[in-house]
């Protein structure tokens, strides 16, 4: 046994290895607005990224604590990006219903639209960029002078490191708070999918939307006599509204 | 091709070959490809950006791949900068010219090290939004889309808030509850007349306050989940007058004229508003919850519900139909508002509005009476005109003496003067019917608030209130010739009453959070209240007074001092919530009747407990025990007649009484209101111990009834709502059931103590489309039956059916469409009425100037008859209708 340990015990030491860390502000102007700190997590040679948010206790105290993503993630309790470009998967691990569930995709191609307007914040100088991305506009500032490709959530491809993105509405917006080296385990067990449940971008998109596809028309359809509403809205929401085959549907 | 060309600084270009025929395909698109990588490895993931070599703009980009490579392919000539960045390397740029004739350009580049300088690399964001504890703010210029006019349309790009198309702001679910300016509040819960009509412009910053209390030292400790919004007012905006106005015309000089005038300034906020109508609308109701601001179990209320009723009333009792359709009126209403805040502790707050109203009425009855042998007849044409004039004036000065200490006080003041008459033909009697009577109200109440730890606020309340109703009433026919046989001559009677209250309350309050989310609350304080009830009712021979008939003059004087504890205590366990509340009362009764004197002083306890278990995400279960011990009022310990109506009379018990009573309450709901099932059941049961009933004598020219004190009865409801989503229509069905069982004893011409049981039993089903498209509808349907047993059993079934038509073309255009079936199940002929009304809306301009056409009661009904039962008979009574009439309504907003 003792033998086993000394084996092991420089192998976890070393996996450690020192990668970029990104720091965001989610901010969400939901239905009950909240801001997150975001950490974005960048291996060297940029072949694997995880992102996660962790929510922020009301007294601000620890924003800036530096938080143990292991820990994080054995509890379960988080929601994370994992980006592997060598095999173009990623792994997102969200809520459905109170449910936690692995969501297994290839890398979207986001298509981006690069804008000549820009603007300086702090003396860097950041350019516009537009893109499409399952059912919702998004805008983003980014600055061609650190060579991160990796975003905030499922956000990538762009030719820098984005400071701010944001969808037209404003609902969902992240801003970059900082940018420092810091230590993260690539190979740990919990970045290990092999015999992990995951379900396919479809299902996700099943399982969250279509029970609940018509629950607006539910809600409105149970209101009093006298109460309307005029304008309605669709009532997906998230970040994600409407998926790539819904597109072809709708183009059809 | 993966030939390796030259290392390092090479900038100049490599030309490669031209293929003819790749010239072809693509006319003059251009490939650059290459290899990155540092002294001995393949570089992965360095950007290579094409950039134009004049305005920096970005052409194209890539990222290199696993094995160093990268390509770009642009169909862009001129000359351009390839700039290579990676982490951890300097970066290095080439000037590259493309040209028509060159399509494959290669530049292969070596990256040198560069050490990694990236911590402290902090960005401050200039954030959107904001969270400090319960207040989210929200800076409006990441918002605004600059075109927003009003403040409706600024709170609409908030995502987070949610408008309804009639104006109710909502946060999630939940509708605010009030919305402030700057800290100021004018219009509690009838915030829609400034969210629709204020400028955007102003507005630099919206809050967001969750678990919000009125009194803001409260905030924390008491248990609230309310949200209210706030708009913080740009420092340079100076002073801005805006609002809007509202004209409608219609056939027959229906007419009805709104306004809304605001000017808002940083330290001073003034509001007008007016409306003038004849379409039976009653315009107080805008502002009623101004005047009486509705807010239940807040802290500091004491002398709430202290007023003084009024022995005789000859408005119209209420009708199971849109009241506004019997409504003849001609409303003015003038409301002058304002808020000041002289100093940074002070701000002083001002309401004041003058009401003149005129109504007309119109009813004709016919009630038989069958009880204990006695039978008859009566029938009742009756108009009348109602006339009267309203000023009323509230002060609000709120002092903050320090962070943790505030002292509030109201002042208000009413005078109202009432004219009522009324034109009765009685059985074919010409009769005349006068009431004039006032209304004087004085109210100040004052209140002290100190947080004196952090979770722990103590409250000191004093109230004083003087209320005085005088009524006059005169009848020019003389019915009670029975009564008082002895005066044959009279041909007339009047009564005069007065009818005062005084109330003075103090009241200790001490609200404790501790440090487990329970609440502790305590009260102590005494409440006193004296009344002084006059009366003198006189028969008269034309303008002489014939006599003052014994046993129907009152003078009574009624005091009540109440000394009390109260406790109230919130545990709260996981899903489990209980509440616990013991009320210990002390009281100091002392009665005057017509100079006769008596003392009581009853001492009692009311405890009630209640629990909340949230079992799962799908049942809910809550249910409450209490027991109540409650004071009689003066109008049931008064020992002679009074007139309450041209042929009835009344009289309390002369005694001081205490009413017992328990109920429990027990509620079950099954799933969430947002499932596509959800049903709520709710049972309520309640037995009074003691009640006032009465012991009647009926006459056909009069009534005579007499408090009595009576044990036991018994009262049960039980009511049931389903729904149910019906995917394939895209409807939902409502289907509501209901029973209802209640009994009480009385005394009818000397009866035996007879029990009456009545029984009400509904059922309803309603289905409601939720249609994307522009067309949605509305149907409903509910019977009803009434069941009365005494001697005699009666019962009724009717029936109301409803069609609502919605049609939403678009943003601009809209028609709603309102059509009601009612049906009487016991009336012979004409037992069934329609009605149809519409509403029309068209902007032409968006958020200036609408257009609308409004129609009520298309079909043109005239008269609507109902029917009724009671423990004496049934009734059958048949109103005079607004007629048809159509508006045409111009909305302007400056």
């Amino acid at each position: 046994m003792k033998y086993i340990f000394f084996f092991l015990f420089p192998f976890i030491t070393f996996s450690q290895e020192k990668v970029i860390l990104i720091s965001y502000k989610a901010v969400y102007n939901t239905e009950l607005p909240t801001t997150k700190n975001g950490f974005l997590y960048v291996s060297n040679n940029q072949k694997k990224t995880i992102y996660f948010t962790e929510k922020i206790s009301k007294n601000k105290d620890d924003e800036d604590q530096e938080v143990d993503v292991t820990v994080r993630l054995n509890s379960g309790e988080n929601q994370y990006n994992y980006f592997d470009y060598e095999k173009d998967t990623l792994f997102t691990k969200d809520d459905i219903f109170r449910e936690s569930k692995i969501i297994k995709e290839k890398i979207p191609r986001l298509k981006w639209t690069l804008l000549e307007e820009s603007k300086t914040i702090e003396d860097v100088t950041l350019n516009k960029a537009t893109c499409y991305f399952r059912g919702r506009n998004y805008i983003a500032w980014y600055s061609t002078s650190t060579a991160i490709k990796s975003g905030p959530w499922k956000f990538q491809g762009l030719p820098g490191l984005i400071y701010q993105i944001y969808d037209e509405t404003k609902r969902y917006n992240w801003f970059l708070q900082y940018v420092k080296v810091a230590n993260y385990d690539f190979n740990s067990e919990n970045l290990n999918f092999k015999n992990k449940e995951t379900i396919s971008i479809k299902e996700y998109a099943n399982l969250k939307f279509n029970n609940n596809d018509e629950l607006d028309s539910k809600i409105l359809t149970k209101l009093p006599r006298g109460a309307t509403i005029v304008n309605q809205k669709t009532f997906r929401t998230g970040f994600e509204i409407k998926f790539e085959w819904e597109e072809d549907l709708k183009e059809d | 091709m993966g030939r390796r060309l030259k290392r390092r600084l090479n900038f100049h270009y490599a030309i490669v070959t031209v293929l003819l025929f790749q010239n072809l395909l693509c006319f003059s698109q251009t490939t650059i490809s290459g290899s990155v990588k540092d002294d001995t490895n393949n570089l992965y993931s360095v950007s290579i950006i094409l950039k134009d070599s004049l305005s920096k703009s970005i052409i194209a980009y890539t990222y290199s791949d696993d094995n160093g490579n990268y390509e770009l392919k642009t169909n862009k000539l001129g000359k351009f900068n390839l700039v290579f960045t990676s982490l951890g390397y300097e970066s290095k740029t080439i000037s590259v010219v493309l040209t028509e004739e060159q399509k494959e350009i290669k530049t292969d580049v070596v990256l040198k090290d560069k050490s990694m300088d990236l911590d402290e690399v902090i960005i401050k964001a200039d954030l959107p939004m904001t969270i400090k504890e319960d207040t989210i703010s929200f800076k409006i210029k990441f918002y605004k889309r600059g075109n927003e006019q009003t403040v409706e349309d600024l709170l609409k790009t908030i995502p987070g808030i949610n408008i309804n198309a009639d104006g109710t702001i909502k946060i999630g679910n939940q509708e605010i509850e009030k919305l402030m300016v700057d800290g100021d509040d004018l219009f509690e819960r009838g915030y829609k007349i400034l969210s629709k009509n204020m400028p955007a412009y102003p507005i630099e910053e919206v809050e967001l306050l969750k678990n919000y209390s009125n009194n803001r030292l409260l905030k924390g400790v008491e248990e609230s989940d309310k949200v209210a919004l706030n708009l913080k007012l740009d420092e340079k905006s100076k002073r801005i007058w805006f609002g809007n106005m509202e004209t409608s015309i219609g056939n027959d000089s229906f007419y009805e004229l709104k306004g809304n005038l605001m000017n808002f300034g940083k330290k001073n906020k003034y509001y007008f508003l007016t409306n003038l109508n004849s379409i039976g609308y009653d315009a107080t109701g805008d502002i009623e919850n101004l005047i009486r601001p509705f807010r239940m179990n807040e802290p500091a209320s004491i002398g709430d519900n202290q007023s003084v009723k009024s022995l005789l009333n000859l408005s119209l009792n209420n009708l199971n139909f849109k009241q506004s359709r019997t409504n003849f009126n001609n409303a003015e209403l003038v409301s002058l508002n304002a808020i000041l805040n002289p100093t940074e502790k002070l701000k002083i707050k001002t309401l004041g509005f003058f009401n003149w109203d005129e109504t007309d009425f119109f009813r004709n009855s016919t009630d038989f009476v069958d009880v204990n042998g006695t039978n008859f007849t009566n029938t009742e044409d009756y108009q009348l005109q109602n006339d009267k004039r309203i000023a009323f004036g509230k002060l609000n000065v709120i002092y903050n003496i320090s962070k943790t200490k505030m002292l509030e006080a109201t002042t208000k003041y009413n005078d109202g003067d009432f004219n009522d008459t009324s034109n009765l033909l009685f059985n074919g009697n010409s009769t005349i019917e006068n009431l004039q009577h006032q209304n004087t109200l004085f109210d100040q109440k004052i209140s002290y608030t100190n947080k004196f730890k952090v979770k722990k606020v103590f409250l000191l309340i004093g109230r004083f209130i003087d209320e005085k109703t005088p009524q006059s009433y005169a009848i020019n026919q003389f019915f009670y010739q029975d009564l008082f046989p002895s005066f044959n001559d009279a041909n007339n009677v009047s009564q005069n009453s007065t009818n005062q209250m005084r109330f003075a309350g103090i009241n200790a309050h001490l609200l404790d959070r501790k440090t487990n989310g329970h609440l502790l609350e305590l009260q102590l304080g005494n409440e006193y209240r004296k009344d002084k009830l006059t009366t003198e009712f006189s028969l008269l021979e034309d303008n002489s007074v014939l006599n003052n008939p014994d046993g129907y003059q009152n003078k009574t004087n009624y005091q009540v001092n109440d000394l009390y504890l109260k406790s109230k205590y919130r545990l709260k366990i996981k899903d489990f919530g209980i509440v616990g509340k013991l009320d210990v009362h002390q009281l100091f009764n002392r009665l005057e009747n017509n100079n006769a004197s008596s003392n009581q002083n009853p001492f009692f306890i009311n405890p009630s407990l209640g629990f909340d278990w949230k079992i799962n995400d799908k049942n809910k279960i809550t249910s409450s025990y209490s027991h109540n011990t409650t004071n009689a009022k003066v109008l049931d310990v008064f020992s002679n007649f009074v007139l309450t109506g041209f042929r009835s009379f009344s009289k309390g018990t002369g005694n001081f009484n205490q009413l017992d009573a328990s109920s429990v309450v027990f509620n079950y709901q099954l799933g969430n209101w947002s499932d596509r099932f959800f049903a709520n059941t709710f049972i309520l049961y309640s037995k009074n111990h003691d009640f006032f009933s009465t012991n009647t004598a009926i006459e056909q020219n009069f009534t005579q009834a007499e408090k009595i004190l009576i044990k036991d009865r018994e009262f049960i409801s039980v009511n049931s709502k389903l729904d149910y989503y019906f995917k394939f229509i895209a409807s939902n069905l409502k289907v509501d059931l209901g029973y209802t069982k209640s009994e009480f004893k009385n005394i009818v011409n000397n009866s035996n103590l007879r029990l009456v049981t009545s029984n009400n039993y509904n059922y309803g089903l309603e289905l409601r489309s939720g249609f994307k498209g522009i067309f949605n509808y509305h149907i409903g349907t509910k019977w009803t039956t009434t069941e009365i047993e005494t001697t005699i059993n009666n019962s009724f079934t009717d029936n109301v059916s409803f069609l609502d038509l919605s049609f939403v073309f678009n943003k601009k255009f809209d028609i709603q469409v309102q059509s009601e079936r009612y049906y009487f199940g016991n009336l012979q002929t004409d037992n069934t009425y329609y009605f149809l009304d519409f509403d029309a809306r068209y902007k032409l301009i968006e958020n200036k100037l609408t257009l609308g056409l409004t129609g009520k009661n298309l079909f043109n009904t005239e008269r609507f008859r109902s029917f009724s039962i009671s423990d004496i008979g049934s009734a059958t009574t048949e109103y005079r209708l607004l007629p048809r009439f159509v508006l045409l309504k111009l909305e302007y907003r400056f």
